[in-house]
């Protein structure tokens, strides 16, 4: 009986992986893993991708959220990535997606992806959404932002230097800068440099 | 030989508080939490020999925690149980699990003992358990001391009248000694799993039969509850002088997170930028003065956590193969709270922090 009982308790503390889930997902408690594994056979019955949906759940599980909170990420995540998918068409590359996804998370409407999409045909859009979700988590007014960022679009920025305009916008707050005036001016600066103005 | 009653009892709820988290290879321990279930098992159709009528544990109470030390999760754990006709007996032991390759592997070393020295005083138990996927294997022996004047032996007798009754003869306990295999598999689809345990002893003593065998299939209802059902025929406890029973449990498991103290970080002066230089190994850098460790995790790491090299004034070095793209990164001091590393953008990580983004070509 107490052979039994133990074995019980092995089976209530222990948990083992299953062969047919990501072998990463291992890493989180059976729980979570289960519900997680849930959305991602959901995401992928959608033909979603499902990789970044692993990533964040093994974010989550580095970063010592709690259970809850990674299946609620994850399955937000999904449902973002579903949303930007169909704004912003396909073909759609998945760090686009993702960063898509990222743009919608800080509130960036949907109809604003797709205009992002026109703004340049062929363009990828994976830094320009990380740069839109960057100025509206920095406080920029969310319209200004993708303003900019359509702008920088149109003029073919490159993805380095998207990286550096927040690097420096970043550096201008630190050194007392207010967000708006600060990101105004590097974008304008930019935008001259490729020989655009700001709208 | 009679026909035991129905019982139905409080079975199992148990406890699992822990202040660790060890990454082991692909198998990450997790005990950041306190697991607590509970459960009613119901025993059907056992017949009970003479010699055992304790209808074995009807409560049990167990916890462990456990510390990442050396690459291993080293920990133990205690617990105790109650019979329904006597006897509060504890058991404890120390566990280390690690972790080969894609093999878990998990050592015990344990002590069990009975308040009741009726039922035979202790035993000691050596347990090896080797998983892969959802397979396990698990090879155990205990030894029972030998200890003159305190075995009980129960035996049905028929005295004067037609209604037989139990008496009690002692008798010494001789040294014993036996050993258990199990073979376990766990099928789990979505919210669904599906375990089953086969048991054999070997070297069993006359009274026990040596196999069981469990099947256990449970749902989980929320990312933090689970229930289930286990059914099976249990093997005994010969220490405990339990018979085996056939048995029906029903039990629910919830986890609770616990939050650790966080250290505090260093200032944010003491920290630099984090510099990134392209080349066939990505090189990143940065200056963190008077930490003791530093650490990056990102997609590119399978948000691993990845430590960083001292190599001199207080700056930190750690090169890698990173392929071409946007990544997301994030920086930990001194086991603190996960940060964007400071000179990077950042962008909100849906799990109330923010994480750096650097592409690269």
């Amino acid at each position: 009986m107490m052979r039994a009982l133990l074995v019980g308790l092995a089976l209530l503390i222990g948990a083992t992986p299953c062969r047919a889930q990501d072998p990463r997902l291992e890493r989180l408690d059976a729980a979570t893993r289960a519900a997680v594994a849930n959305v991602v056979q959901m995401a992928a019955a959608r033909s979603l991708p499902t990789e970044p949906l692993v990533l964040k759940a093994v974010e989550g599980a580095s970063k010592g959220a709690t259970a809850t909170r990674i299946v609620e990420a994850v399955r937000a995540l999904a449902g973002r990535l579903d949303v930007a998918r169909n704004a912003l068409g396909t073909p759609t590359t998945e760090a686009e997606l993702v960063a898509g996804a990222s743009a919608l998370y800080v509130g960036i409407e949907p109809a604003a992806l797709a205009r992002l999409r026109t703004a340049r045909a062929g363009a990828s859009l994976a830094m320009p959404l990380v740069a839109l979700t960057f100025f509206v988590e920095r406080g920029v007014d969310r319209e200004l932002s993708v303003r900019w960022v359509e702008d920088l679009v149109r003029a073919d920025v490159g993805h380095e230097e998207l990286l550096r305009l927040q690097q420096s916008v970043d550096a201008d707050i630190r050194g007392g800068a207010a967000v708006t005036p600060a990101g105004g001016a590097r974008v304008q600066a930019l935008l001259v440099r490729h020989g655009h103005r700001i709208r | 030989m009679r026909r035991a009653p129905l019982l139905i009892g409080l079975l199992v709820l148990s406890l699992a508080p822990a202040a660790a988290r060890a990454q082991l290879g692909p198998v990450t321990l997790d005990a950041l939490r306190l697991r607590a279930g509970g459960g009613v098992r119901v025993h059907s159709a056992g017949a009970v020999a003479s010699a055992a009528d304790a209808d074995g544990p009807l409560a049990a109470f167990a916890a462990n925690m456990a510390w990442p030390i050396a690459g291993a999760l080293i920990g133990f754990d205690a617990g105790v149980a109650w019979a329904n006709d006597v006897a509060l007996a504890g058991v404890g032991g120390v566990n280390v699990a690690t972790a080969a390759g894609a093999n878990r592997l998990r050592f015990r070393l344990g002590a069990g003992a009975a308040a009741d020295a009726q039922r035979g005083p202790a035993v000691v138990e050596a347990r090896a358990v080797v998983g892969r996927g959802g397979f396990s294997l698990s090879i155990g022996s205990s030894w029972l001391p030998s200890v003159p004047g305190l075995y009980r032996d129960t035996v049905l007798a028929v005295g004067d009248t037609t209604t037989p009754h139990r008496i009690t003869v002692r008798a010494p306990q001789p040294r014993r000694t036996y050993a258990d295999a199990e073979i376990g598999y766990r099928w789990r689809v979505a919210r669904f799993e599906l375990a089953g345990i086969v048991g054999h002893r070997f070297a069993a003593d006359s009274m026990r039969r040596p196999w069981w065998a469990h099947v256990t299939s449970s749902v989980v209802l929320t990312p933090a509850t689970t229930v289930g059902v286990t059914i099976g025929r249990d093997g005994g406890v010969p220490w405990l002088d339990a018979a085996r029973r056939t048995f029906a449990t029903l039990f629910v498991r919830h986890d609770l997170p616990l939050r650790r103290a966080q250290p505090p970080a260093p200032a944010d002066e003491a920290i630099g930028p984090l510099r990134i230089i392209p080349g066939t190994l990505t090189e990143l850098t940065i200056v963190v003065r008077g930490a003791r460790s530093v650490e990056l995790a990102g997609g590119f790491t399978e948000w691993r956590p990845l430590a960083l090299r001292p190599v001199g004034d207080g700056a930190w070095r750690l090169a890698l193969r990173i392929p071409p793209g946007v990544h997301h990164v994030a920086l930990r001091i001194d086991g603190g709270p996960w940060r964007a590393p400071p000179g990077l953008p950042a962008v909100p990580d849906e799990f109330g922090g923010e994480s750096g983004v650097f592409v690269v070509r």
